[in-house]
C-alpha cells in the first residue's frame, strides 16, 4: 500500500541547529489496512517522514509509492502535489479552520478537493462523517466554539470524509488531557480498523504506539532503528537505544562469555544466563536489558539455581498501582516494579532471580544511550 | 504526473520575482546609469559614460552645505519629535493621566493628515507678512514687523518635528506597552526604589528600542520632501531631496537629469547606510527581548500633584498641533483671505467649497486620485500577501531573494525612486498616465506591505494551509479559501494605510506631473502656487476629511481593542 525507498532529506542549516540531515535513508513498507506507527524522540525525523508522504516536503533522494503510483521520485524529478495524492491527515494542532463552521470544515474535501462529489451528496456525506465521530449534532456550530477533544474529532471526520487511501496522523493525541487521551486511543484505533483505512501514525509516546499499532518503526536521528510488532519492540529490542526508549528497562553493562543459544553474560554482579541477539559478538561490550517486571523476588520455588543473587532494598517508592523498588546488587542498582501490596522496606535483604528467558543482551553502549528518552516537544 | 518544476507555487514565485525585479531593480539600475551620462542628454539616449556629474557635485561648495543641511535638519527634527513622542507615550501608557484613550486615537488618526496640508496651515499662521499669529501679536503688543517666521531653518525643523511625533508615538507606545512588567517588579521587590528602577532597569531596557525608533525617524526625515519643498525653498534651506527635484524639474531651463541622478545616488547611499545601521541596531536589540509580543498590563505610575502640569503640557501640545488645521478650516469658509477673529464670523460661507468642487481640474484630480489610491493599495496588498507567504513559509532560495528585493525600497528615498521611475519610463506611453503613479507608489509601499503581511502570516499556523492541501485543494485555493481569509483584518488594515499614504503623498505626483495625471495633492500644489488660498484650504479640508473618514474607524476600533 505504501512504500518508502531510501528517503534522505537535509534542511537549510539555518532552520536546523545541527546541520545534520533530517532523514538519512528511511525505507519501509506498509500493508493494506495496517495501523503503522512511526515512533521516536523529537528530532528523529518521524514528522519529516510523514510530511514527505503527505507531499508537504520533498525528500532529496529516494522514492515514495502510494497504492500503485510512485507519487515521488527524486531521480525522475517528479512529485505529485499534496492535493493530488488522495490522502487524509489529522494535524498536531488539528488545523480546524476557525473562519468556518464544523460542517464547512468537514465538507471542504468534498467541495474543493480533487475528487469532488455532486453537491447534493455533500451534506449527507459530511454529516455521516460527523456522526461517525459522534458529533453529528454540532454540524452548524462555528469551529472556534469547540473544545479540544471535539476539534480533534472534527479533524478526524474531515480527514476521512473523502475516503482517502491513506490516513496520516501527526501526534493527534498530544494536545489532549490525560483522561481524554486514553479514551481517544482506543476509539481512534477501533474507528480506522473498522473502516479498514491504512493509517500512518506519528508519536513520541511509546504507550500510545504500543497500545494502538499493528506495527511500529522506531526512529532515531533520521534512521529506522527497529521495525516490528509492539511485542517485538518491547520484548526483543535489537539495540540499546530501543531498550532505553521503550519502557523503564534496566540497562546493565555486560559482555558475552558464551554466544547463543544458552548465552551467558558477564556483569559487575556475576554471570547471567540470557537471550542474546545474533549481532552481539562474544567478548564485545554490550548491554544486558532486564524488564522491571521481569525480576522475581524471594524464594519462588524455582528449581534452577542460575541467575540468583542477593540484593538489598535501597529505595522504595509507592505509586498507588505499583511499588517501585531500587535493589542494590553488588555495585549495580536494578529497578523492579512490584505489586503495591508487597511489604518491602529500605534495608531489607532479599533473594532475587532474573529468569533467563526475560533477559536479553543487545549491541550498544550505555554511555551512548543516555538522554534519548525525550518526551517533550 | 506533473513535474516538480511546474507546480503553481513555483510559477507564482517566479512571476513575483519578475514583477518585483522590474519594479525595484529596473529604476535603480537606470538611476545609476543616468548619473554617469553627460549633462544635457536624455536618459537612455547615449552610451557615453562620464564622471562629470560626480565631479561637478564634488567640487561644488554647495554640496557640503546640502549634506550638512540635510543631516542637521533631520537630526534636530528627529530629536525634538522623538522626545515629545516619548513623553506623551510614557504619559498615556505608564501613568494614570486621564484621557489616554482619546490621545491614542488622536495620534493614530493624525497619521492620516497630509504633512502638505499641515505645512500650508503653518504658512498661513506664521508667514512674516499676513501670518495670522504675526497679525495677532502686532495688534496685541504693538510690535513692528514680525515675531515669528515660517521661512527659517528652525521653524522648518519644528514643523517637521511635529509631523514626526504621531508615527514615533505609535512605535514608542508599542515598546512601552509590550515591556514585561515583571522585569520592573523584580527590581522593586529586590529593594530598588521607583527612581532606581526607572534609571537602572526601564531606561536601559528601552534603549535599543528607542534607538531604533530614532534611526527610523531620522531616515524618514532625510527622505522627506513635502515640507522642505513648500517651506524650505522659500526659507532658502535646500536639502538633498529638494535639490533632486529642482534639478529634474527646474523653474526655467532644461532638466539636468545626469546631475539630478548623481544627487539621487548620493542620497541613496546615505539612506542605505542608515538602513544598515538601523538593521544592525534592531538586531542587537533582539538580544534584550523585552518586547515579547504578549500583551501585558504594566503597573501605572500615579502622577499625584504632577497630574495637572502634565495634562497641561500634553494639552498645549495638542493645541499647537491643531492650530494649522483650524486656520485652514477658517480660510476655507471664506471666499477671500480673512484674518481670524470675531469680525470674520459674519462672512462664513461654503461658497469656496462649492466653487472648488465644480472646478474641472479638481474633478479630474479627484477621479485620478481615486483610481490611483485604490489601484496602488490593492496591488501593494496583493503582492505583499503573496510575498509575505513566501517569506514566512517557503524555504526555497528564491523566497529569500524575494524577501530582500521587497525590503530594498525601504532604503530608497521616495524622491530618488520616483526620479528613477521618471528616467526609466519618460519615453514610454506609461508616462503621463495615472498608472505611472500607481507603479511608483506600489514600489514605495511594498516594503511596508510585506512586513505587515509577513508578521500577520507568521501568526497563522502552517498546518491550517497544509490541511487544505491535504483535503485536495490546490495551493492557490488553499491561500484563497483558508490562509488569506484568516489574515483578512491585517490585509484590510494595510490596505487602508497604503490608501491614506498614497492620497497624501506629494513627492510622486509632483515629480511625475503632466497635464493629464493631476491628482489631489498636485492640484493642491497648483492652487497654492497660483495662488488661490481659499481654494487650497477648501481642497485641503476635503482631502483631510475624506482620509479621516476612511482611516479613523479602523484606528478607533484598533485602539479600543488594545485598551
Amino acid at each position: 500500500m505504501l512504500e518508502l525507498e531510501n528517503l534522505t532529506k537535509s534542511f537549510d542549516s539555518r532552520h536546523q541547529q545541527r546541520n545534520e540531515p533530517a532523514l538519512k535513508g528511511v525505507s519501509f513498507r506498509v500493508c493494506e489496512g495496517e495501523f503503522f506507527t512511526l515512533l521516536g524522540p523529537s528530532g528523529c525525523g518521524k514528522t519529516t517522514t510523514l510530511q514527505c508522504i503527505a507531499g508537504l516536503e520533498d525528500p532529496d533522494t529516494g522514492r515514495i509509492r502510494i497504492g500503485g503510483d510512485w507519487v515521488f521520485d527524486a531521480q525522475a524529478g517528479t512529485s505529485l502535489p499534496a492535493n493530488h495524492r488522495g490522502l487524509g491527515m489529522v494535524f498536531q494542532s488539528y488545523a480546524i479552520w476557525p473562519h468556518m463552521t464544523v460542517l464547512e470544515n468537514v465538507s471542504f474535501p468534498l467541495v474543493h478537493g480533487v475528487r469532488r462529489c455532486p453537491s447534493s451528496q455533500v451534506r449527507p456525506r459530511a454529516i455521516q462523517a460527523l456522526e461517525m465521530v459522534e458529533l453529528g449534532h454540532l454540524a452548524d456550530r462555528p469551529a472556534p466554539l469547540l473544545s479540544g477533544g471535539q476539534q480533534q474529532r472534527v479533524a478526524l471526520a474531515r480527514a476521512l470524509v473523502h475516503e482517502p487511501r491513506l490516513l496520516l496522523l501527526d501526534e493527534p493525541l498530544s494536545n489532549l488531557d490525560a483522561r481524554l487521551r486514553e479514551t481517544m486511543r482506543t476509539e481512534l484505533r477501533h474507528l480506522v480498523k473498522n473502516l479498514g483505512t491504512t493509517t500512518i501514525f506519528v508519536t513520541h509516546d511509546q504507550v500510545e504506539a504500543v497500545g494502538m499499532s499493528d506495527k511500529i518503526a522506531l526512529m532515531r536521528e533520521g534512521l529506522v532503528v527497529q521495525e516490528g510488532t509492539p511485542r517485538d519492540i518491547c520484548m526483543r529490542p535489537n539495540d540499546v537505544f530501543v531498550a532505553e526508549f521503550i519502557g523503564q528497562n534496566n540497562l546493565v553493562d555486560a559482555s558475552l562469555t558464551q554466544g547463543p543459544p544458552n548465552a551467558v553474560a558477564r556483569t559487575s554482579f556475576g554471570e547471567v544466563h540470557c537471550n542474546a541477539n545474533d549481532d552481539v559478538a562474544v567478548g564485545e561490550r554490550a548491554v544486558l536489558v532486564v524488564h522491571p517486571r521481569a525480576l522475581v523476588l524471594g524464594d519462588d520455588g524455582g528449581a534452577d539455581h542460575e541467575n540468583r543473587f542477593h540484593a538489598t532494598v535501597a529505595d522504595v517508592i509507592f505509586l498507588g498501582d505499583q511499588l517501585d523498588v531500587a535493589l542494590q546488587v553488588g555495585e549495580q542498582v536494578l529497578h523492579a516494579s512490584l505489586d503495591p501490596f508487597s511489604d518491602l522496606r529500605v534495608g531489607d535483604t532479599v533473594e532475587l532471580r532474573l529468569p533467563a528467558e526475560r533477559c536479553t543482551v543487545v549491541r550498544g553502549d550505555i554511555a551512548h544511550a543516555g538522554s534519548t528518552r525525550d518526551m517533550g516537544r | 504526473m506533473p513535474s516538480r518544476r511546474l507546480n503553481q507555487e513555483r510559477v507564482v514565485l517566479l512571476l513575483l520575482c519578475a514583477v518585483i525585479g522590474v519594479l525595484v531593480l529596473g529604476p535603480v539600475i537606470v538611476l545609476i546609469r543616468t548619473s554617469f551620462t553627460p549633462p544635457e542628454s536624455m536618459p537612455l539616449e547615449t552610451i557615453a559614460l562620464t564622471l562629470e556629474n560626480f565631479v561637478t557635485l564634488l567640487v561644488s561648495s554647495n554640496t557640503v552645505r546640502l549634506v550638512l543641511n540635510t543631516v542637521i535638519y533631520a537630526l534636530s527634527s528627529m530629536a525634538i519629535g522623538v522626545s515629545i513622542a516619548t513623553f506623551v507615550a510614557w504619559c498615556t501608557e505608564r501613568t494614570d493621566m486621564p484621557g489616554s484613550f482619546v490621545i491614542r486615537v488622536f495620534m493614530f488618526c493624525w497619521m492620516a493628515v497630509p504633512a502638505l496640508v499641515v505645512g500650508f496651515g503653518w504658512i498661513l499662521l506664521l508667514n512674516p507678512g499676513q501670518g495670522a499669529l504675526n497679525v495677532l501679536f502686532r495688534e496685541l503688543f504693538d510690535v513692528k514687523g514680525y515675531v515669528f517666521t515660517v521661512y527659517s531653518f528652525w521653524t522648518l525643523v519644528l514643523i517637521t518635528a511635529f509631523a514626526v511625533v504621531p508615527t514615533a508615538y505609535v512605535m514608542i507606545a508599542g515598546l512601552l506597552r509590550n515591556m514585561d512588567p515583571q522585569l520592573e517588579q523584580a527590581s522593586r521587590v529586590l529593594g530598588g526604589g521607583p527612581v532606581v528602577t526607572a534609571f537602572r532597569i526601564t531606561m536601559p531596557l528601552l534603549t535599543p528600542g528607542l534607538l531604533s525608533v530614532a534611526i527610523y525617524m531620522f531616515m524618514a526625515v532625510v527622505q522627506t520632501f513635502d515640507l522642505p519643498v513648500i517651506i524650505g525653498l522659500t526659507a532658502n534651506v535646500p536639502v538633498l531631496s529638494t535639490r533632486v527635484y529642482l534639478l529634474s524639474a527646474p523653474v526655467n531651463g532644461m532638466p539636468n537629469y545626469g546631475l539630478s541622478a548623481a544627487f539621487g545616488v548620493v542620497l541613496l547611499v546615505l539612506a542605505v547606510g542608515l538602513m544598515w545601521v538601523y538593521l544592525y541596531v534592531t538586531r542587537t536589540g533582539e538580544r534584550f527581548r523585552v518586547v515579547t509580543g504578549k500583551a501585558f498590563r504594566p503597573r501605572r505610575i500615579a502622577l499625584g500633584r504632577w497630574k495637572v502640569p502634565v495634562m497641561l503640557a500634553v494639552a498645549a501640545y495638542f493645541l499647537i498641533m491643531s492650530l494649522p488645521i483650524v486656520m485652514l478650516l477658517w480660510i476655507s469658509l471664506h471666499t477671500g483671505y480673512e484674518k481670524p477673529g470675531v469680525a470674520g464670523l459674519e462672512n462664513l460661507t461654503f461658497a469656496t467649497f462649492a466653487r472648488i468642487v465644480e472646478n474641472p481640474v479638481v474633478i479630474r484630480a479627484v477621479i485620478n486620485t481615486i483610481v490611483m489610491v485604490i489601484a496602488s493599495a490593492t496591488f501593494v496588498m496583493l503582492l505583499a500577501s503573496l510575498i509575505g507567504w513566501f517569506t514566512v513559509r517557503s524555504n526555497r532560495k528564491l523566497g529569500k531573494v524575494l524577501d530582500i528585493l521587497s525590503f530594498l525600497p525601504m532604503a530608497i528615498p521616495p524622491i530618488v525612486l520616483v526620479l528613477a521611475v521618471l528616467l526609466l519610463y519618460i519615453r514610454t506611453p506609461l508616462y503621463g498616465t495615472v498608472w505611472i503613479l500607481v507603479l511608483s507608489h506600489t514600489t514605495i509601499y511594498l516594503a511596508f506591505g510585506t512586513r505587515t503581511m509577513s508578521s500577520a502570516l507568521i501568526q497563522i499556523h502552517k498546518e491550517l494551509g497544509d490541511a487544505a492541501m491535504l483535503s485536495g485543494a490546490s495551493w492557490l485555493k488553499s491561500l484563497r479559501l483558508v490562509t488569506f481569509p484568516l489574515v483578512w483584518p491585517q490585509i484590510l488594515n494595510g490596505w487602508v494605510w497604503v490608501f491614506a499614504h498614497c492620497a497624501r503623498d506629494l513627492t510622486v505626483p509632483l515629480m511625475l506631473m503632466t497635464t493629464s495625471n493631476i491628482v489631489v495633492a498636485t492640484a493642491l500644489w497648483n492652487l497654492w502656487e497660483f495662488p488661490d488660498l481659499p481654494g487650497t484650504a477648501a481642497l485641503s479640508v476635503l482631502l483631510m476629511g475624506t482620509l479621516l473618514l476612511v482611516a479613523a474607524p479602523f484606528q478607533i476600533y484598533a485602539a479600543y481593542k488594545n485598551r
